[in-house]
């Protein structure tokens, strides 16, 4: 399977990964909040800055990281590429038809940067623990118990339907079948596709089973951790306060 | 004391499908045994009506108690079940907390659950594997931490749906001398199973299941019945099968091997 996996580097060692899930969580969201407010071009570049070295402490590997923020930019990129030509302002530079603005320039340039920081900020929320840690802080910062459960099951159930379906698909292949756009091909795909949700609906019950068979009376049994210690509180006073001074620029 | 007591099991799917007429059976406490049959014929259903999650006409008692709706949760911490698919039953994030989920529901100290859960990996020789994820492992290593799941919970009575399919060699007979040092400290055990070769290693009992108990006993005298074993499609343990014709030949009447070393050292003799 090729699916990226977010958790692949979530037990390395470094000072973001010892960091207590809750107050990481916490700090890091309000870090995101503050880039996302930035109005201007310096307090969102800061804060990319500091997202980067974030990164750069947490030792994910960079070729980790390239492939998580390949869906945001992809995500991003053809907003940020439009805004030049589209938002009205002082002409920069015009051809033909085409003119590209200061103030769309601009726009385009705070949105890549907050966006790209935001970004990283999310993998290094997602990608640092294992996450059963970050859905147990979240439920104990008051996420309920049955919501934290849905999170945890349609994680699992990501890659099971990913899992059945390349089943399926490579299946398919070998029984000889090509893709064309004709009304065999729509019809055998939804044949498959209806198939595809009776099983997990199937898998979905067995499971449910196993978990009865193991004692499952409503809660999932994650291990308590300890009170914050000192080292999580300074990094988190670090990180706020970075938060807090791009919020005051 | 009886382990478990099923009487007179009548079992149909939603759809029609008749999967157990009329199955009874008991087992002894400490007792190993080997569910044999053909495929379909109906060992998966058997064994789910053990811990109470299929249930149809006819009474399973596990340690003389009927199980009834309001002691399915007795049920479940007094009889483990493995489950044949292991996709079943893997759903935690990863290995580590799908084997510990059991012991931590049983409401266990953090100290017993990390002690339950060293133990189970060890069992199964997944100790390096327990940060992974489930679903990136490969079948043979999700089968056996399909097992750790329930051994961890140290069940007194263990229901093991074939849990020697698609191991390795090695595997297998690691798989069934866990088996046998399980019943050497109590546990009750009942293993599903295609393994003919494997079973006199694991099992002093066999059941053949045709959607009803058609044989019950001893390995030995179950497995070297030629005409019963064919008849259902399965075959004979190898040196069983062999040793078996040389009887039919009358050249042999000792007891049956079911062990190489066993079985060479008997053909020496012959040859002399
Ligand atoms: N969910 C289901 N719905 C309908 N019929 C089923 C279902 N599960 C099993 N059956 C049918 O019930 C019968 C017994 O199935 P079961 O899975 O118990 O057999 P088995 O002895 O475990 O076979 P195998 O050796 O292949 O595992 C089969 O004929 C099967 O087709
Ligand atoms: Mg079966």
């Amino acid at each position: 399977m090729s699916h990226f996996d977010p958790e692949k580097h979530s037990c390395l060692g470094s000072a973001i990964h010892s960091w207590d899930p809750r107050a990481k969580i916490v700090s890091l969201l309000v870090l995101i909040f503050a880039i996302a407010l930035a109005g201007s071009i310096l307090p969102a570049l800061a804060g990319l800055c500091v997202s980067i070295s974030l990164v750069l402490i947490s030792r994910i590997p960079l070729a980790h990281v390239a492939g998580f923020m390949k869906w945001p930019v992809i995500f991003l990129l053809p907003l940020a590429l439009f805004l030049p030509f589209t938002t009205e302002g002082d002409c920069l530079y015009s051809f033909q038809f085409l003119s590209v603005s200061r103030q769309g320039l601009f726009f385009s340039l705070l949105y890549l940067t907050r966006g790209v920081a935001a970004a990283l900020l999310a993998l290094l929320i997602v990608g640092t623990a294992p996450f059963t840690v970050t859905i147990k802080a979240l439920q104990e910062m008051g996420l309920p118990a049955s919501l934290t459960q849905i999170f945890l099951f349609a994680y699992r159930y990501v890659f099971l339907l990913n899992e059945e379906f390349s089943i399926m698909s490579r299946s398919l292949q070998c029984k000889g079948f090509v893709r064309r756009s004709d009304l065999k091909t729509a019809r055998t795909l939804a044949m498959a596709f209806a198939m595809l949700l009776i099983r997990s609906y199937e898998r979905s019950l067995a499971v449910y089973n196993a978990m009865l068979s193991r004692g499952y009376r409503g809660d999932i049994p994650i291990p308590g951790r300890n009170g914050l210690a000192a080292s999580d509180l300074f990094k988190s006073l670090l990180v706020l306060g970075a938060a807090f001074s791009i919020m005051a620029k | 004391m009886k382990a478990i007591e099923a009487i007179n099991l009548v079992f149909s799917y939603p759809d029609g499908t008749r999967a157990l007429e009329g199955a009874s059976f008991s087992i002894d406490s400490g007792e190993s045994v080997a569910l044999l049959g053909p495929n379909g014929s109906g060992k998966s259903t058997l064994l789910l009506h053990l811990n109470g999650i299929l249930r149809g006409q006819g009474t399973v008692r596990i340690m003389g108690r009927e199980i009834t709706e309001d002691n399915l949760s007795w049920v479940r911490s007094q009889v483990g079940m493995v489950f044949q698919d292991p996709d079943d039953q893997l759903f935690m994030p990863t290995l580590e907390e799908d084997v510990s989920f059991g012991p931590r529901n049983m409401g266990l100290s953090e100290a017993a659950v990390q002690e339950a859960v060293s133990w189970a990996l060890r069992s199964t020789g997944l100790v390096d594997l327990e940060a992974k994820s489930p679903h990136h492992l490969s079948f043979g290593q999700r089968k056996r931490a399909a097992v750790a799941t329930v051994l961890s919970m140290r069940p007194p009575v263990m229901v093991l749906d074939e849990p020697t399919s698609n191991l390795d060699p090695r595997s297998k007979r690691e798989v069934a001398t866990l088996i046998r040092s399980l019943q050497e400290k109590g546990t009750t055990i009942i293993t599903a199973t295609h393994d003919a070769n494997l079973v006199p290693y694991m099992a002093d009992r066999v059941l053949l299941l045709d959607r009803k108990i058609v044989a019950d006993g001893d390995v030995r005298q179950i497995l070297c019945r030629r005409n019963l074993m064919k008849g259902l499609g399965l075959e004979m343990p190898l040196l069983a099968d062999l040793f078996e014709r040389l009887r039919e030949e009358k050249i042999y009447s000792g007891a049956t091997p079911f062990a190489a070393d066993i079985a060479a050292k008997e053909i020496i003799d012959l040859l002399k």
